[in-house]
């Protein structure tokens, strides 16, 4: 499998980089950072990375959900939700964006590695997606 | 005033009224009509009357043609021979003729002979100077042409009114020549007028038209007589009614006015024909009304007062069911029936009308609001049911006022609430739309929290429902507390993993293991307390936690991080579902942490296998009992926890104390550290499974 590009949301600087150095220490390739939705949004638009890390608590006006919703409807890059307050309301936002997998926090490395493996196993990276048309194959 | 009077006096003042349009017609047509009868008859006698003159004068014609046709007057009238005068003229034969007056005039014009006589008292007269004119030449009377010629009629002379004939004098063979023309006259006097009066039965009077001295009366009637004219009739008094006319001389001027008056008994039977009339027509009308009364009474107003009394007696009566009586099958006993049917249909009315009101009653009963129905100026009309500790403080108030109009309830509703609520029934009552707003009042020391909805209920009236929203509010109050307390556990978690985040970055770039351990050992410690804050984020409180939850998330983060194989190591927990309060979660925390990271690290030195146990469980007295245990090589003979060098055995001593309670070791088999401590805290319950959890190998 190629190196994965990843791209990091996280509204919180300390967390964002503790996560882009434990992504970069298990062998991804961050190709980018974001601490808004909108940012998240034309960044994933820009770098079309493989695969988006997201806060699901973001500062308003554009939460990580919706932020999410709107990657997925313009450039169906699939998304892993990061965020402590995993309850049943946010899950089924979560749920409703579509690509989706979670990782709650706190996290280890290995949960977040699983967590990106199994993301890209399932929808693959940009490039294949790009090549073949559709998520998945 | 009753129906019968009514028509009583109805039916009198028609009656009256008719009595009087009908007098007054019959006066002015039968009295007309009488009147005009009583004028032809009066004109009908002036007819007679006159008749009765010219008749007179007729038979002076008569008695002149017997005297001018005689071979005796031929002869005297040229001889004027003393015979004739001895024999014919003697006083008692022109008595017996009744003639005032005899003039003989020949051929020439002279006055062969004249004779006056008083007949009344049969003596001869002179002539009166008078009878010149009769005789002179442009005269009429003498004016004989041929044999038939005759001149007859009235002359008015100084001495009275003359009834006069002229006739030629002829043989008695009745042959000419004519020698001469014999005139005779009777004067129209009262004695002749007699005579007449007499015959004709009739009242007659004449005045000469040159008589100065005639009667007012006859001036009067005079003035309206002409020859156009020459009859009028005058009504003297109520008893008299005479009759003028005007009658002309031999020369065809008028001369005398002759009357008649005679009584008015046309006239009197006239009225009292119309007596007679309206007198029956009073009767018939007194008999039709007093027939009509006692028929309308009879058949009507009797009824009619029977009905209104059943009527009334129904009205009267308590029992709903109670009707009017409907025998019979005339007008008043479908009145009745109808009256029946409408009270059949109230009475359904009203049992709907109290069913509805129960239903009403018993909602307004069930809801626990204060409800009022207030006027446009603000004033209660009514109101409902008082409710228990409600707004409605006492059950004695009068219906009439607010709330907070005695001095007791003054002093929870306050002056400024009521003159709030009058705003808003003003209000709602100009805009047809529901108010609403909010006020506290002091109920028995506490202060609560009233929510007052101002619903526009009629043209003037609203409906004021107060409630009692005290709860709601705390619930409110707890609510926003406890979303603020959640976000301050979020941010307290994320600020400790931004520490945990810090140290992780900091050991990056560290080359020393210990060093590195060291900071790992840290971080996993920071990031226990923020999982509790993340637990307690996560609660429905944020008060108490999911224990068990908490613990399988924390041996979940701390396995891989010490590169344990959960393949080979199994981790099993088994946690009350009771949750921990705050206080208590955050040193149990940090002492599993402790303790699963040491049996990780330490516990089996080969990688495994092994299985480590965490178990927490509740006793009576609210004692809890932590167990974390593991079946690896043991905690070495010479550690004693008291005084353990390693900062984790130190910590997890520090925080039982902390707990206020204590910690055993039992090294029977691998390591098993029992604490126990009584949560002083409440507890909340969470749902969370029972069941045993564990890592197992997959």
């Amino acid at each position: 499998m190629a190196e994965a590009r990843v791209l990091v949301v996280e509204d919180e600087g300390v967390i964002s980089l503790h996560i882009q150095t434990m992504l970069r220490s298990m062998g991804y390739s961050v190709c980018g950072s974001a601490s808004s939705g909108h940012e998240a949004i034309e960044k994933a638009g820009e770098l079309r990375p493989d695969l988006i890390l997201m806060d699901v608590r973001l500062r308003e006006p554009l939460d990580g959900i919706e932020a999410a919703r709107q990657i997925v409807a313009r450039f169906n890059i699939p998304v892993v939700f990061v965020s402590g307050c995993a309850d049943d309301e946010t899950m089924e936002r979560a749920r409703g964006v579509g690509h989706f997998a979670y990782v709650s926090k706190p996290f280890s490395e290995r949960g977040l590695d699983s967590a990106i493996k199994m993301t890209i196993q399932k929808y693959g990276l940009q490039e294949q997606r790009v090549t073949f048309g559709k998520p998945g194959t | 005033m009753t129906l019968r009077t009514k028509i009583i006096l109805v039916i009198s003042v028609l009656s009256a009224l008719s009595i009087a349009a009908l007098f007054l017609v019959q006066n002015i047509v039968l009295s007309t009509r009488f009147a005009r009868l009583e004028r032809k008859d009066t004109e009908r006698n002036i007819d007679r009357a006159v008749g009765a003159v010219w008749e007179d004068v007729s038979a002076v014609n008569t008695e002149v043609g017997d005297w001018a046709t005689w071979d005796d007057t031929y002869l005297f009238v040229q001889d004027n021979n003393n015979d004739y005068i001895t024999y014919n003229l003697t006083d008692q034969t022109v008595v017996n003729i009744g003639m005032d007056l005899i003039l003989y005039v020949n051929n020439a014009g002279e006055l062969v002979h004249g004779k006056a006589m008083d007949l009344e008292n049969g003596v001869d007269i002179p002539l009166p100077s008078s009878v010149s004119d009769l005789v002179s030449p442009g005269s009429p009377l003498i004016q004989m042409n041929d044999q038939g010629s005759s001149v007859s009629g009235i002359v008015a002379l100084p001495e009275g009114p003359l009834l006069v004939a002229a006739q030629p004098i002829l043989t008695s063979l009745n042959e000419g020549p004519i020698q001469g023309t014999l005139i005779m006259g009777r004067y129209l006097d009262l004695a002749e007028l007699q005579g007449l009066a007499g015959l004709t039965r009739l009242s007659i009077v004449v005045h000469s038209l040159q008589d100065g001295s005639t009667p007012a009366d006859f001036q009067s009637a005079q003035s309206s007589l002409s020859l156009e004219q020459p009859t009028v009739v005058r009504v003297l008094n109520k008893d008299r009614v005479a009759g003028y006319t005007l009658l002309t001389d031999i020369y065809g001027n008028p001369a005398l006015v002759l009357r008649i008056d005679q009584s008015r008994d046309i006239y009197k039977q006239g009225q009292e024909t119309i007596g007679y009339v309206i007198l029956t027509l009073a009767v018939l009308f007194m008999w039709s009304g007093a027939a009509s009364v006692l028929l309308l009474d009879r058949f009507i107003l009797s009824r009619l007062s029977r009905l209104a009394a059943d009527v009334d007696g129904v009205g009267a009566s308590s029992n709903p069911a109670e009707r009017v009586p409907d025998g019979g099958d005339d007008e008043f006993s479908r009145v009745a029936q109808a009256i029946n049917r409408t009270l059949s249909s109230l009475e359904q009315v009203q049992h709907e009308l109290e069913a509805s009101e129960a239903r009403n009653r018993a909602l307004v009963a069930a809801i626990p609001d204060l409800i009022l129905r207030v006027g446009g100026d603000g004033m209660p009309l009514d109101r409902g049911p008082v409710k228990g500790d409600g707004v409605a403080v006492n059950g004695q108030e009068s219906p009439s006022r607010w709330p907070g109009e005695t001095s007791e309830e003054r002093l929870a509703f306050s002056a400024e609430i009521l003159e709030r609520a009058r705003t808003h029934v003003k209000r709602t009552l100009e805009n047809r739309e529901t108010s609403v707003f909010e006020f506290q009042s002091v109920q028995n020391g506490h202060t609560c929290d009233y929510e007052a909805r101002i619903v526009a209920s009629g043209e003037d009236e609203a409906l004021v429902i107060a409630r009692d929203v005290t709860q709601r509010k705390r619930e409110e109050e707890v609510r926003r507390r406890g979303l603020l307390l959640k976000e301050v556990h979020h941010r307290v978690k994320n600020n400790l993993q931004v520490v945990s985040g810090l140290l992780y970055l900091q050991s990056k770039r560290m080359s020393d293991t210990n060093m590195v351990e060291m900071f790992k050992d840290s971080s996993n410690r920071i990031q226990s307390m923020s999982l509790i804050h993340q637990k307690l984020y996560q609660s429905n409180d944020a008060a108490t936690i999911d224990f068990g939850g908490y613990v399988r998330d924390l041996v979940s983060a701390l396995l891989p991080s010490y590169g344990a194989d959960r393949s080979v190591i199994r981790v099993v927990t088994d946690i009350d579902p009771a949750g921990l309060a705050m206080d208590s979660a955050v040193p149990c925390g940090l002492i599993i942490n402790e303790l699963v990271s040491n049996s990780f690290k330490h516990a089996f030195p080969g990688g495994g296998p092994g299985e480590v146990r965490v178990t927490m469980s509740r006793h009576d007295g609210g004692k809890v009992s932590l167990v974390v245990s593991d079946n690896g090589i043991g905690l070495q003979q010479n550690v004693d926890i008291l005084n353990a060098e390693s900062l984790g055995l130190q910590l997890v001593v520090t925080l039982v104390d902390q707990l206020r309670g204590s910690i055993t070791l039992n090294r029977e088999v691998g390591t098993k550290f029992t604490v126990e401590f009584i949560e002083m805290r409440g507890t909340g319950v969470v749902n969370a499974p029972r069941e045993p959890y564990e890592y197992a190998a997959t």
